[in-house]
Parts: structure tokens; sequence; C-alpha cells
């Protein structure tokens, strides 16, 4: 009817602070020896658990992450606080403009230039992430406003597949003809919801932001585009991987300092209960279209961890995987949510010859699995 | 492409009611003990002593005569005047949280009037002014307990959050990634207020719509409304404005100052939207050569009732009739992002086929966002 939808264009935005395995892990150490000796008689009396101390062996074992990106690092590794303080890019007054929607704004000019094109050719903006850092207005709106975006912006959530999905919702509008030029733009930070007290999920996180411009094939400039050929999207509940933070905190307002308002994961479960539907999704998505992994130059899988990754990888192969059929980013950015799939295609797209195809995957929290057939034009 | 026709519209209305009165009763007190409280900086001029309210101010500049809230206990404590989580609010792994279970009964309502079960919905969006927590996504949660198909999404977008729900619907089925769309917006801005602030305590109410969206050859129902256009378009503005979120505990003084609550300069407001919510509308009809008396009626966003008057009568070019522009302020309050569609809701059974109106809403975002259906 109108020719495919294409990913004309991406950009990222790497946040300015980095922190590696070890900052995170003295810090952690000099804070748990601090609490256990400030605990030591409810530790000893069986009244608390005295915690573990870590290190940056445990945390590469675990994730293959040995750093990662943060908005503001010296608040996680301050023994006492552990927790970011406010970035240099928060706004100034209570009227500025986020974090997150400068953060956006970054990652979409360099999409824009990929895609040979300015914000005032987009009709369509979307700004999808695990976490808003406003409510209202919508960011995506101010975001549509300093670049000059005409038509309409709105806010979306779909944690580790917010970038597919809004992906996915993009490519609605470009069919259904009710957008002509989208821009969706991934800009997690997520590391404000982190309990970097917690041993098992403090270095897990990093903050980036990816951006992707659509637009129709035959409508485009960009000389390196790729057309989605298909996709498919599946969600099933599950509180395994939660974050309790959003309106609620202001009900709760004592609680606004409570642990269990932060990230909370179930690694074990999550591992053994979603990799197989990621799976199933991907082969039974294969079956629908007709093609096999062999017909696949390489997998753009979400970034939680290596052993994630590596597993569902092999098991789609039947092979080990290298750097080519699945690279693996974690290792500088850690898991970055939502962005990690598509911050993984744009670094690692551009040996991709006309004809060639690959697959882009979310998968995560909620539970969701995005998944999408690309071809290089 | 396929036609996309509305076949079902649910409700759900929190049992917590509020009156004018009641409201005031508690702000009054509020302004009596603080203005004792502070009377020596009030005497010397340092503080401006606050106002009292009445019943009758809200009326006058809301059209607002009561309002349903999750919660009223938390919001009447002179001590708090905020929203208190009920009990149970979070849900756990059988029962679900606060806003997934008003999202559930709106749906389950929809998809009655629908004549669908819940297995028959392939995509589920979930659109709200804001959301009470950031994942699991409330909208799978809802997926879970109703027991849709597919897959599930959150979305926010102020007081255009049910349009652009449906709007996102009505392009997943356009664009064959959905059959049949099941739109729930649960609305719990009260959560958001402050209610010991005059200008602002009295707007908000909770509720919570649903809509079923689906291929018109696949619909079955015997209340169907085809969607025969829809346009959104949004222009950034501070001045209707909510500061809270993630961010909120690294700003260490931020947590309970009045500026980080729901503010709002309606003059501004009033001035600078209305205008682009008339030449939204204007166009729309143009592009598609219809005038404003081809509508029957006109379902618009429930912000108070001078707005909405204020819009009927710049379209219609006179007076509009209760029929025309309905209003449910009176009941509800403004309800965010609702709206438009409990409007919808509420005042369309009169209609015959053949018969045209304009679910159109608008406000924080600036948003616009219309569909323009047809009774079939």
């Amino acid at each position: 009817m109108m020719g495919g939808v294409i990913l004309s264009g991406t950009g990222v935005f790497t946040p300015p602070d980095v922190v590696t395995n070890e900052m995170l892990v003295d810090s952690y150490n000099e804070h748990t020896e601090n609490w256990n000796k400030e605990h030591a008689a409810a530790i000893e009396a069986g009244e608390l658990v005295k915690r573990e101390l870590s290190t940056t062996a445990f945390i590469e074992k675990a994730s293959g992450i040995k750093a990662r990106y943060m908005m503001e690092g010296r608040g996680p590794t301050e023994p006492g606080r552990m927790y970011p303080y406010l970035s240099k890019m928060a706004p100034e007054t209570n009227m500025g403009t986020p974090a997150q929607v400068k953060m956006a704004y970054e990652a979409a000019m360099g999409a824009l230039e990929e895609a040979g094109l300015t914000g005032a050719d987009i009709d369509m903006v979307i700004i999808s992430a695990s976490v808003w850092e406003r409510f209202v207005p919508s960011m995506a709106t101010e975001l549509q406003q300093m670049l000059g975006a005409k038509g309409f912006a709105f806010d979306m959530s779909m944690a580790c597949s917010s970038a597919t999905f809004g992906m996915s919702t993009a490519t609605d509008a470009i069919k259904s003809g009710m957008a002509n030029k989208a821009l969706v733009v991934t800009a997690e930070y997520l590391t404000p919801l982190m309990n970097y007290e917690e041993r098992d999920g403090h270095f897990i996180f990093g903050d980036a932001a990816v951006a992707m411009v659509l637009e129709r094939e035959g409508e485009t400039a960009s000389t390196t585009a790729f057309r989605i050929n298909s996709r498919q999207l599946k969600t099933e509940f599950s509180t395994n991987i939660q974050a309790g933070f959003g309106s609620r905190v202001l009900i709760e307002r004592e609680k606004i300092g409570d642990p269990s308002q932060r990230f909370v994961q179930h690694g074990r479960t999550v591992f053994r209960e979603l990799l197989p539907m990621v799976i199933d999704l991907v082969r039974e998505h294969l079956d629908e279209i007709g093609k096999t992994v062999e017909d696949f130059k390489r997998f753009w899988l979400h970034q939680a961890n290596i052993n994630m990754n590596v597993f569902a990888t092999k098991k789609l192969l039947g092979r080990d995987p290298n750097q080519e059929d699945a690279p693996i980013i974690l290792d500088e950015f850690a898991n970055t949510a939502g962005a990690g799939c598509m911050l993984a295609f744009h670094m690692h797209k551009a040996d991709f010859a006309r004809g060639d195809l690959g697959m882009i995957c979310s998968f995560g929290a909620s539970y969701s699995i995005g998944c999408f057939v690309v071809e290089r034009l | 492409m396929v036609d996309v026709v509305i076949s079902g519209t649910g409700l759900f209305v929190p049992p917590n009611k509020i009156t004018n009165e009641e409201l005031v009763a508690a702000f009054n007190e509020h302004v009596d003990q603080y203005n004792a409280e502070n009377k020596a900086d009030i005497d010397a001029g340092l503080t401006a002593p606050k106002q009292h309210s009445s019943a009758a101010f809200i009326e006058k500049a809301s059209g607002i005569k009561s309002r349903h809230l999750v919660d009223v206990e938390g919001v009447m404590d002179l001590n708090r005047m905020m929203s208190k989580m009920p009990e149970g609010g979070h849900g756990d792994t059988e029962n679900p949280c606060l806003q997934a279970h008003m999202g559930i009964e709106a749906g389950k309502m929809a998809l009655k009037q629908a004549g669908l079960e819940a297995d028959d919905i392939d995509y589920l969006v979930c659109s709200s002014a804001v959301m009470q927590r950031a994942f699991p996504a409330i909208g799978i949660e809802v997926q879970h307990h109703l027991g849709t198909k597919g897959s599930a999404l959150d979305m926010v977008m102020g007081c255009s959050s049910a349009t652009y729900g449906m709007v996102t619907g009505y392009n997943a089925i356009k664009a064959g990634l959905a059959n049949r769309v099941l739109m729930v917006n649960p609305e719990i801005f009260s959560t958001m207020i402050n209610f010991r602030d005059r200008d602002s305590h009295f707007i908000f109410g909770d509720i919570a719509t649903a809509v079923v969206l689906e291929r018109a050859d696949m619909a079955k129902g015997n209340d169907l409304w085809k969607i025969t256009d829809t346009k959104a378009e949004t222009r950034y503005s501070n001045n209707i404005r909510s500061q809270y979120g993630p961010m909120t505990r690294l700003d260490d003084d931020s947590m309970l100052r009045d500026d980080m609550f729901f503010v709002q300069e309606g003059r501004k407001v009033f001035k600078e939207l209305l205008p682009i919510v008339t030449n939204f509308i204007t166009e729309q009809l143009d592009d598609l050569n219809m005038q404003v008396g081809d509508l029957s009626r006109m379902w618009l966003h429930q912000a108070n009732i001078n707005m909405n008057m204020y819009a009927a009568k710049k379209l219609l070019g006179r007076e509009p009739t209760f029929e025309e522009a309905p209003t449910v302020l009176g009941d509800y309050g403004n309800t965010a992002g609702a709206g438009s569609v409990v409007a919808f809701h509420e005042h369309r059974d009169d209609l015959k086929a053949g018969e045209k109106g304009i679910i159109c809403s608008f406000g924080a975002g600036y948003s616009v966002g219309s569909l323009i259906v047809e009774k079939l």
C-alpha cells in the first residue's frame, strides 16, 4: 500500500560519569563495613543479618559488566549516601527542562543527522522509557518543541522493551497515515531507582539514551536505512522485576527512602521463566515469516547480563555465539533497560550490506518481548 | 485499509464521593488553623493570611459539585491533606494494584458492551495522566487479570491520555498489528494534588474509562461507532505542570514543597489553549469537507464549565445546548484524560445511525486529540 516503514537513523547519548566496578565495590564495601559495625549488636542478637562484602570478580562473572555511564556517579559511590545527587543536567529551576529530555535531545540530534532530516521534518515524537522524570506536561512534548518538530508527541513506557514497543507504536502511526516521520527516543535514567546498598542489584544499571527515526521507504534521504520487514510483541505479567517508584510515593511519602521503593529483581526466576518465552517467540516468528536463524547476519539482543544473552543466542543458534552474531555492549554500558538492544544496533550496524537481515529483540521486565526483523536497504 | 469501530465503552467510579461542601469544610478548618499558627507573622505583615473558600466559588469557577476520589481519608485529615494509600493499594500476586483494579473494572464493562470475551482482545493500551509505579507496566497487570492476549503497554499524555490511547489502538489495527484493542484509562490524578491549595484542591476527580476498538468486519456488538478520522497535536507549555517523579528523591529539600504538586496558570491556559483547540477542530472539519453543523454532538474534555462552554460556543457561533456538548463535570470533576470519554459513555444512546460526533480532548502538554465517529 504505502511501502514499508524504515529505520533511517539512530543516535546515542552517553552520560558524563563513568563508574567502574572498582569504584562501586570500594564504596559498597566501605559503606557495608560501617553498616555492619553500626548494627553489630543487632546482628549479634540475630535481629539483623550481617551484610556481605562484594568483589569486582563477582560482578563481572554475574553480569559481564565492567563499567557503566551514569548521569551522576558521585552519590552512588559515596559511603553514607549511596544514591545519586542531581545531575549537572538537572533543571535549574522547577520549571526547567528535565535531564531526561536533555538526554533525549542529544540522542535525537544524532539520529536526525543520520536520517538527513531536521527536527522540522518530524511529525510524531515519542519518549519511551522505563521511568518518567515528569508526568505533566509530557516530556516528549517538550522535546518536540526543542527540536521544532510538528504534529504530536507523547510518552510511553515498557521497561526493558521501551525502545522496541516505541518503534512499534510509531510504525503503526506511519502505516495508518497519522504520521509521516517519527522520532522515538528511549532515554533511560534509571540509576536514581537503584538501591546502591544492595549487593545483588547495585551494579546492574547504567544510564544512556538512544534515538530512532522512522519513516516510509521511498521517502528517505538516508543511505544507511533498514526496512522493518516484520515484528512481534508479547507481554505476560510478572512481579519478578519491579520498581515501585511512581505516583504512589506521593501518597506514601514516609516510604520515599525505603528500599522497597527501589528496583527489585528475582534474577534466577526471571532467567528460568523469561528465556524460554523469548526463544519460543523468536522461533514462532521465524516460522511465520519462513526464515531460519541462518538467514540472519546478526542478533541485537536486549543487554541484560552476559549469561542471559549467551544462553539465548546459544539456544537459538545451536552453537556458541561470537561478537559478530550477537554483539555485547554490557561491559561498557551495563544494562541500560529499554535502550540496550538499540544501543547494540547503533554500534554494530555499519558493516551491513544491502539485503543483509538482522533481528532486534528486547526482553525483560513486566515481562515484555519485542522482536523486529530488519533488512539493510 | 480496514475500518475501525468503537464497539464498547466502560466506566469505573471509585466509591468515595466528596462534595464541595465537605471539601470546603476541611479546607476552611485548615485555613483557620494556619492563620492562628502564623498569627504573629500575619499581624506583622510578614505572611499573608490564607483565604477561606466556599462551595459557591468552586461551582462558579468550575461547574463542579462533587467528585469521586481513590482516597478521602487522607485528603480530609487536617494533618495530611493529601491522598493516603488505600488498603491493598499496592496489590500482590493475586490482587491487582489500585490503578490496575480501576482499569480492569472499566475494561470488563466495555468488553460486555462489545459482546466480547477478554481473550478476543490482542492488544491492550493503558493510558493515564500518571502511573502508580514504573514497572511492571500497569497495562500488563490489567492484561493478566482480564486474560487478554498479545501484548500491552503503558503511555501517558496528561488530559489527552484516553484519546491518545484510542489513537494508538486505532493505528495498531489499521497497521495490522492488532485486530481488537482494549484501551483502559485509569485516572488517579487526585494523588498529585495539594489539598491545602485553594485554587486547585477542588479540580480533580478519579475515574477509569475503557474503550474497545476493533476491525469493523469483526465487530459483533450492537452499538458500533465507526472512527472516520483521527487527529492529534501537541505544543509544549509549562502552564499545567506537576513536578513529582523518580528524581524527586535526589533533590533533598523538594519532598513536600508546595511547588512540587500540580500547579496551573488557569487564565493563561484559557487564553492560549482554547484558540489552539478551536483552530484544530475547524481544520479537521475543513480537511474532511465537513461543517460543524454535521456534528450532532461534541464530547469535549471536561476541564471546567467555562472552558467547555467557550469552546463549544466558538465552534457553533452560538450558545450550545446541553445535548450538543454535554458536561459531566458536576458529578465527577475534572478527571484528567478521562473526561471526553466519560461524556461519550454517558451521552450517546439517543444518536441514530448516520449521526456523527467528535470526541475531543485538550489540556496539559498542551495536547489536543480528536476522533470523529459515526453511529453505524
